[in-house]
């Protein structure tokens, strides 16, 4: 008896503790009963991994059926007989590969994360409201007429999403939201624009007034103008200067002098705090006289966050007689961001430019604000009481954001200071309207003139033609302000600083059909100041990937495809090529010093190329990381936060002819050294901490490839889902640039040849499904690696993709025969 | 052949109402046949639950999936699916002999 009850007692215990973690879950853990049923659970996600051959759905709000076919490469081809129709399949058809990474985007801008993955994403949430992205997206769509384009056409693509998360039924949910005990929540149209805002937050936050003050701190403005320069040491821009080389400036850099002691700002703590980590993208284009086949040639590669699922999803939408446009779309946008039509391709780069001002603001309570000082007068703040929950609906914190007229108030906790971001992003407007009416201008003359209402975030649009013309632009709102530059922080009690109005399109950074017969841009300093000295920004972007595709371009007269395709993984270095000589140098100059002479031999070794199986750029690398932390030991305060450094060591090839520049003194040493000194103990350095962490130099640890590689994270950073540890050609400058974690990269590489037929080749480094268990989840990554390219199919009625077919899908409308 | 049935009704059972359909039944099963040995219940429940992932695995990428979700905790990919099947054994064992025990056991 007592055994048996032994065994009753045991069954209970054993009973209560599966039913309550089935019922509630175990910790932050998914409810265990749920998540193991193999019929609703986890299990079931394996039963759809692929989409079927042939599917019927109904769509609400759909006019007339659409026919999608899917062809070898998993990308849909929508053939709609309206735009509006076409805009519902594409939402249609990306929620059926990407719902998870959809909803994770969208609630990211509109900082509601943490209801989805709990409190782990309250900071960004925080992050993002205090910015006022939700607050911007929402006052827009609200100023949104029913009637407008933009917002029948986000209503359209919500349809769409819908379509698919109200026929999903429980064997039909992502897997992550079974790892998260999450189910979708149905898409809104206001969800697309919480994603253009979640662009803007990646691609134009910048905050080069906490730089600026950082650095004031530690050497003094003088030199800090000069370390974050608003004009780059290298010019070689966007808007070609009729130069063929170059521009070069070699004047001195002033010393470090006395630190400045307002204390810095910290508004936004993550920003940019590891300059190694870095985004960039490069574009170029080339003219019909300079290739080989006599058509123009376009290469686009954005340069983004490297995920799984991609930040990018393909499709090609068609609707007769109005709209025939192949590209990428970001998963939540109403359309193609980056492609080719018929008659025009065209790609972007980020302009970096300054489009961020801070206003440090006089305040009634500093504790609690309710109004501001402005020109004498009191006003009151635009106060919002602001809940953030967490995944069961608990409330995770409380804030008020407070909102002056020029925007967001954030509270500076060091100084305990208040001030006001003004930020196109947050002004922004009419971004779907640009892209659409660019998918159908039938040239590049005309494709920029659809785009000059397109206000952020700042890019430079290239494009080219059928017709052969080449054509760039930086894209975007760009303030004017009443000081010059915007990178220092405003007095916010006077209106004297506010922005006076915007830069005129006849003004912007810019170039059709040059001269030299190509174009390029790479995040560089888009307008030569000799040719435009307004201010745009500030602390550019290093040149070293846009002198190398001008370097590319410029030798080679009969341009091919192919050509374009393998110069996007091209693995020079023209920051090698400058520093690898001077090290060289500076080694010949202490001939005794037998380390020094055996690191000088190693890296004359190295053609200077990034290549995978190379066993020498480790060492260069490692030189610079040491040149660089010896050269500006001023700007390291001993304690504290990552100090600010100069980018990308541009600034540090500037100093490379001052040869005695106070810079290069080691401020811990009692000699002061020289430039050639600091060279030589740096590479000293290097091949000591080199070979400590990889072995001899050709024991076969020093192979690139076995020292850098690039990740690719899975959204939620699950390692297991993730493609990490992926060696690739290329390193810190390159056109295929890998640095910091590797987490950046080649989003999206595209080449387009603007014959009589367009012709298109693409990858990205992931596939068109965000299962994990398709065949479709990662099917990119490896071509990516190898820098090779797929072709595009592009035809143009849906009986053209004969033999190439995957998968089908018809799309019609509710109370349709069979839906 | 009242294992067979009892797996039968524990896979019709999760079809219907997912894990509570387990728990429903083992329930019933050890109110109703007091005289079984729970372990049976349990070994009815894992049964069940092997048929169906079973079917998961005809029609889809399940090794893969067992595969990802092992490597998630550290495991080997067989380890989720002992853990699942695990899971429904002990629910149905525990249910049913607490039913069992509710109800009285027969006198022998």
């Amino acid at each position: 008896v007592t055994r048996r009850r032994a065994g009753d007692a045991t069954a209970l215990v054993v009973l209560l503790l599966l039913v309550l973690s089935s019922l509630y879950g175990p910790g932050a853990a998914p409810r265990i009963g749920p998540l193991l049923d193999p019929v609703r659970g986890i299990w079931s996600v394996a039963s759809r991994a692929e989409l079927p051959r042939k599917a019927r759905a109904a769509i609400p709000g759909l006019a007339e059926p659409v026919v999608v076919r899917y062809d070898d490469r998993g990308v849909p081809h929508v053939f709609a007989h309206s735009e509006l129709d076409a805009v519902r399949a594409l939402g249609y058809v990306v929620a059926r590969d990407r719902l998870f990474q959809m909803e994770l985007q969208a609630r990211a801008g509109a900082g509601r994360l943490s209801e989805l993955v709990g409190p782990v994403a309250l900071r960004l949430d925080r992050e993002t409201r205090e910015l006022g992205l939700p607050d911007a997206a929402r006052r827009r769509f609200e100023a949104l007429p029913d009637s407008s384009y933009d917002r029948r056409t986000l209503e359209a693509f919500a349809e769409g999403v819908n379509g698919v998360i109200d026929a999903l039924g429980a064997r039909g949910i992502p897997l992550e939201y079974h790892l998260l005990d999450r189910k979708p929540e149905r898409w809104t149209a206001i969800d697309g624009l919480y994603l253009f805002a979640r662009m803007g937050l990646t691609l134009s936050l910048s905050n080069l007034e906490r730089e600026h003050r950082a650095m004031d701190e530690l050497v003094g403005t003088r030199a800090s103008d000069q370390l974050l320069p608003r004009e780059s040491p290298i010019q070689e821009p966007v808007q070609p200067n009729g130069r063929t080389t170059p521009r070069v400036d070699s004047t001195p850099l002033p010393p470090p002098g006395p630190a400045v002691t307002a204390a810095r700002l910290r508004l936004f703590p993550e920003d940019r705090e590891d300059r190694d980590e870095i985004l960039g993208s490069n574009n170029w284009a080339v003219s019909p006289r300079r290739t080989a086949a006599g058509y123009a040639l376009l290469a686009g590669d954005p340069h983004l966050d490297l995920t799984l699922p991609s930040i990018w999803y393909e499709a090609h939408l068609v609707v007769p007689d109005s709209l025939d446009v192949y590209g990428v779309t970001i998963p939540g946008a109403p359309g193609i961001v980056i492609g080719f039509t018929r008659d025009v391709a065209w790609s972007a780069t980020n302009t970096e430019a300054d489009v961020l001002d801070l206003y440090s603001e006089i305040v009634d309570q500093p504790g609690a604000p309710t109004r501001y000082r402005l020109d004498g007068a009191w006003h009151d703040l635009r106060q919002e009481v602001t809940r953030y929950l967490g995944r069961h609906g608990e409330v995770l914190a409380i804030d008020t954001l407070r909102f002056s007229h020029r925007g967001p108030l954030r509270h500076d906790p060091v100084t305990g200071r208040w001030v006001s971001v003004r930020w196109t992003q947050l002004e922004a407007g009419g971004e779907i309207t640009s892209f659409s009416r660019a998918a159908r201008a039938g040239s590049a003359r005309a494709w920029l003139d659809t785009m000059a209402t397109y206000q952020a975030p700042p890019q430079n649009f290239l494009v080219a033609d059928r017709q052969g013309t080449i054509a760039i632009r930086s894209t975007g709102r760009f303030p004017i302000r009443p000081g010059g530059r915007g990178d220092e922080i405003q007095r916010g009690d006077t209106s004297a600083g506010d922005w006076t109005g915007d830069w005129p399109t006849a003004r912007l950074p810019q170039a059709i059909d040059p001269a030299q017969g190509f174009l390029a841009s790479a995040n560089q300093q888009p307008i030569d100041p000799q040719a435009d000295s307004g201010y745009l920004g500030a602390d550019w972007y290093s040149p070293w990937r846009a002198l190398r595709i001008n370097q590319l371009l410029r030798a080679d007269s009969a341009v091919t495809p192919d050509d374009m395709r393998r110069w996007q993984t091209d693995p020079g270095s023209p920051a090698a090529d400058l520093f690898v000589p001077a090290f060289l140098a500076a080694a010949r100059r202490f001939p005794g010093r037998d380390s020094l002479q055996r690191a000088a031999t190693l890296l004359s070794q190295w053609n200077r190329r990034y290549t995978r199986d190379n066993t020498r750029a480790v060492l260069y690398d490692e030189a610079m990381r040491q040149m660089e932390s010896l050269l500006w030991d001023e700007l390291d305060p001993g304690v504290g936060p990552v100090p600010p450094r100069p980018a990308q060591a541009v600034v540090a090839a500037r100093l490379l002819p001052d040869r005695t520049s106070p810079w290069w003194d080691i401020r811990e040493t009692r000699p002061v050294e020289d430039r050639d000194a600091v060279l030589a103990e740096a590479l000293v350095r290097a091949l000591a901490a080199t070979v400590s962490r990889y072995g001899d130099p050709d024991a076969g640890g020093w192979r690139w490839d076995r020292v850098r590689f690039d990740n690719i994270y899975h959204v939620l950073r699950i390692p297991a889902l993730s493609a990490l540890r992926l060696p690739v050609q290329g390193g810190p400058g390159t056109l295929n640039p890998s640095s910091g974690g590797g987490g950046f990269g080649p989003s999206w590489r595209m080449v387009v040849e603007l014959g009589p037929e367009i012709r298109a080749w693409g990858i990205y480094p992931g596939g068109q499904s965000g299962n994990p268990l398709s065949r479709r989840y990662r099917d990119g990554i490896s071509k990516w690696q190898e820098g090779q390219l797929d072709t595009l199919r592009f035809p143009r009625r849906a009986t053209d993709l004969e033999g190439l077919v995957s998968a089908e899908l018809l799309l019609v409308p509710p109370g349709s025969p069979g839906s | 052949m009242a294992l067979l049935l009892l797996a039968l009704a524990y896979a019709g059972a999760t079809w219907a109402a997912g894990w509570l359909g387990v728990l429903v039944v083992a329930v019933a099963w050890g109110f109703a046949r007091p005289g079984r040995a729970p372990w049976s219940s349990g070994l009815a429940a894992a049964l069940a639950w092997t048929v169906l992932l079973g079917a998961n695995a005809l029609t889809g990428p399940l090794a893969k999936l067992a595969g990802i979700l092992g490597a998630m905790l550290g495991l080997p990919a067989l380890a989720p699916v002992l853990l699942t099947l695990a899971f429904v054994a002990l629910l149905g064992w525990s249910a049913t002999r607490l039913a069992t025990a509710i109800r009285g056991r027969p006198t022998t």
